[in-house]
């Protein structure tokens, strides 16, 4: 049984097709065949895999999208856009949704951290590159920057605010 | 007071592949309990030695820190308070409260915190509890830059030229003609890099003057400054010293720390190759004399800076033992902690300069929870799996454990590797195979930006200045790495088993699924964002 699939990594998608048979697998990646073994390490997201006959731990995770997948101290994220469901035409050029089709783009917290400074309110224009907001974590001061300019629609948190990593601080229109 | 040791002769001992220089002396007796003030890889590196020496170890730790690794590898461990440190490892009342409720004879800082408090070393002082380092009053002469400075050069200890004390603005503009432009304007009360003024020419001097003395005023409460010569480019090398209370200093050779970025070191090696052989003797006894001028006790470390005409000059001094001291003990195979409990206890050091012959290179890499493709932004967050480097000529001083929540109020240094080789080659090709075997899943880490620094020819060649990373490094793209072909087809391998699962059941079920955590690991997904960072 073949099956092939659209991975996308980076801004790059990639075909690859996928044979099993009695628990191997070849999978081709343009024009190349490779025999590919793979195994679970104890009950967590941990692999070991021969590809090519040359061995690699894996740590493999599931996300809605796809996957990230660390190989030694490298992280690689990879989406799959045949995941999202029959919605979507399997094999079809799209990409993951973000915020930013809609017009607005959300500032999140890169860090968990403490808001030490807010530097806009709603209603304000902001420039490209403008520091936004002052987060402190392990003894810095991390400045956040408006990636775009734009009007400030609503700002979610004040200074000295304890914030995770993804909460979002600050929405631009 | 502390039982007296038995110095007893043996033919091994010390971390090192290096052979043992000298006689080393098995303690039986020195303090009885220990208090390591401190938390992460520093801390359980001390109650290691500790462990070994027979001496009962107390942990403290912040509320953050219940399940850190030093709480847990301590004979008993003591809540301080919450995770800010003005309010648990800065507390100085908190600390020494713990102390007695323990019932600890001695009380070791480690780095950072309150290692370099005068006021802590007093505290200990008056509370009957030994400290394991040096005495406030060393510690308070060292600290203040101008007394340092005189210090040094009357014990003929080379210094940057400059001023000798505080000067007002006619002798400063005097003093700064003579030496020359660039000059620096620098806080006599400053340190740690602030109340630091860069002046490039005349023009600007006098002014320049003005707002440093108004500026170290608001900040250290006394406008005092003095002037020194700015050198560029230059090398950061620092001696290790050590020395007992009965007069006794030794160095215990030389590091090459210049690999800097924001002022932190980042890479540390030894012996160093910018110096031959008589600048390194020349080095080794300034750094003596400097620390028997101050009546040092314990370790510290005296910091020079080398011109680019093979000239060195007195930077500072660190009063405390340092993150990078694992370079050194690889290379003279001494315990640099044991040595610093076997001081503090009153022995006299169990070697002399002449024991001291360095073998071999070592070299150690910070790793630190930072994302070197997003600008070394921290990366905090849970640590789903570690696996760390081991085999010959390895060592690994470390904070993280699988399962471990990187607190975001501490210092983003997670863990030390340190590789020692017969010469500098071997060194580093030992250290490349080792970040090779590192293995963090969760957070993000510098090892790549290590990986690419020890593979540079400038760096390879020892060509470089405390300025070059900064100015003259920069990142490779991630992308187009080897590894990537490998990432997309196990993918593929992946995806192929998730479409096989029933697609209208349970999304967990399968083969996988205790492994599928979709929640939560969006984050390293997120926009990347434009980020700067500053020390604050």
């Amino acid at each position: 049984m073949a099956s092939t699939y659209l991975l996308k990594l980076g801004d790059e998608e990639h075909e690859l097709e996928v044979e099993e048979r009695d628990g191997r697998f070849r999978v081709r990646l343009g024009d190349e065949w490779h025999p590919l073994d793979i195994e679970r390490v104890g009950d967590g997201a941990r692999y070991s895999l021969l590809l090519d006959h040359h061995p690699y731990d894996v740590f493999a995770e599931e996300s809605p999208q796809g996957y990230h997948i660390v190989i030694g101290s490298r992280l690689f994220t990879i989406t799959a856009p045949g995941l999202l469901g029959g919605r979507r035409r399997a094999g079809g050029p799209e990409a993951v949704e973000t915020a930013a089709d809609t017009g607005e783009w959300v500032l999140k917290s890169p860090m968990s951290g403490i808001v030490r400074e807010i530097h806009v309110q709603p209603g304000d224009e902001v420039e490209a590159n403008q520091v936004l907001a002052v987060i402190e974590a392990m003894k810095m001061q991390n400045d956040l920057h408006a990636r775009r300019a734009g009007t400030v629609k609503a700002v979610y948190v004040s200074a000295g605010q304890r914030v995770d990593q993804g909460t979002p601080l600050i929405v631009l229109l | 007071m502390p039982a007296p040791l038995h110095n007893v002769k043996c033919n091994g001992g010390g971390a090192s592949l290096a052979p043992v220089s000298g006689p080393c002396y098995v303690p039986v007796a020195v303090f009885k309990k220990i208090l390591v003030a401190n938390r992460g890889e520093i801390a359980l590196r001390v109650m290691r030695t500790c462990r070994e020496l027979g001496i009962a170890t107390v942990a403290v730790y912040s509320d953050v820190d219940r399940n850190a690794l030093h709480a847990r590898y301590a004979d008993e461990a003591y809540l301080l308070g919450a995770g800010p440190p003005r309010e648990s490892y800065l507390s100085i009342e908190k600390v020494i409260e713990v102390a007695r409720r323990a019932g600890a004879d001695a009380i070791h800082p480690g780095y950072g915190f309150l290692s370099e408090n005068a006021d802590f070393a007093e505290a200990c002082r008056t509370a009957g509890i030994a400290f394991i380092g040096p005495t406030p009053e060393a510690m308070r002469l060292l600290g203040d830059k101008v007394a340092a400075r005189k210090k040094m050069r009357a014990a003929g200890v080379p210094v940057v030229p400059g001023a000798d004390g505080e000067v007002e603005i006619d002798e400063a503009v005097r003093v700064a003609d003579e030496i020359g432009y660039p000059v620096l304007i620098k806080a006599a009360a400053g340190g740690g890099g602030k109340g630091i003024r860069h002046v490039p020419s005349p023009a600007e001097m006098e002014n320049a003057l003005r707002v440093a003395a108004s500026e170290a005023t608001a900040a250290f409460g006394h406008g005092g400054v003095y002037v020194e010569k700015y050198l560029s480019p230059v090398r950061h090398i620092e001696v290790q010293v050590i020395a007992d209370q009965h007069g006794n200093a030794v160095a215990l050779g030389e590091r090459e720390c210049s690999i800097q970025r924001r002022h932190q070191k980042l890479v540390e090696e030894s012996p160093s190759i910018a110096i031959d052989e008589a600048t390194r003797q020349q080095m080794w006894q300034a750094a003596v004399s400097g620390a028997q001028a101050s009546d040092y006790q314990n370790a510290g470390t005296v910091e020079f800076l080398l011109d680019k005409d093979g000239h060195f000059y007195f930077l500072e001094v660190n009063a405390r033992l340092q993150v990078e001291h694992p370079v050194t003990e690889f290379c003279v195979g001494r315990d640099l902690v044991a040595d610093q409990i076997r001081v503090a206890a009153g022995e006299p050091l169990p070697y002399g300069q002449e024991d001291i012959r360095p073998s071999g290179h070592a070299i150690e890499c910070r790793i630190s929870a930072e994302d070197p493709y997003n600008n070394f932004l921290p990366s905090l967050g849970l640590v789903d799996w570690v696996e760390e480097p081991a085999g010959p000529g390895v060592r690994v001083d470390s904070s993280l454990y699988a399962g471990g929540e990187i607190p975001y109020h501490y210092d983003p240094m997670l863990a030390k590797v340190i590789c020692w080789g017969p010469d500098r080659d071997a060194a580093i090709k030992r250290m490349l195979r080792a970040l090779r075997e590192y293995v963090v899943v969760g957070i993000q880490t510098n090892i790549p930006f290590h990986q690419q620094l020890l593979t540079d020819p400038r760096f390879l060649a020892g060509e470089f200045h405390t300025g070059w990373l900064e100015q003259e490094f920069s990142m490779e793209s991630p992308d187009g790495h080897p590894d990537e072909q490998a990432a997309l087809l196990i993918a593929a391998v992946l995806t192929h088993l998730r479409k096989r699962r029933a697609p209208a059941t349970d999304p967990a079920a399968g083969a996988n699924g205790n492994a599928w955590r979709a929640a939560g690991r969006d984050r390293m997904q997120q926009n990347r964002l434009l980020v700067q960072r500053r020390r604050r």
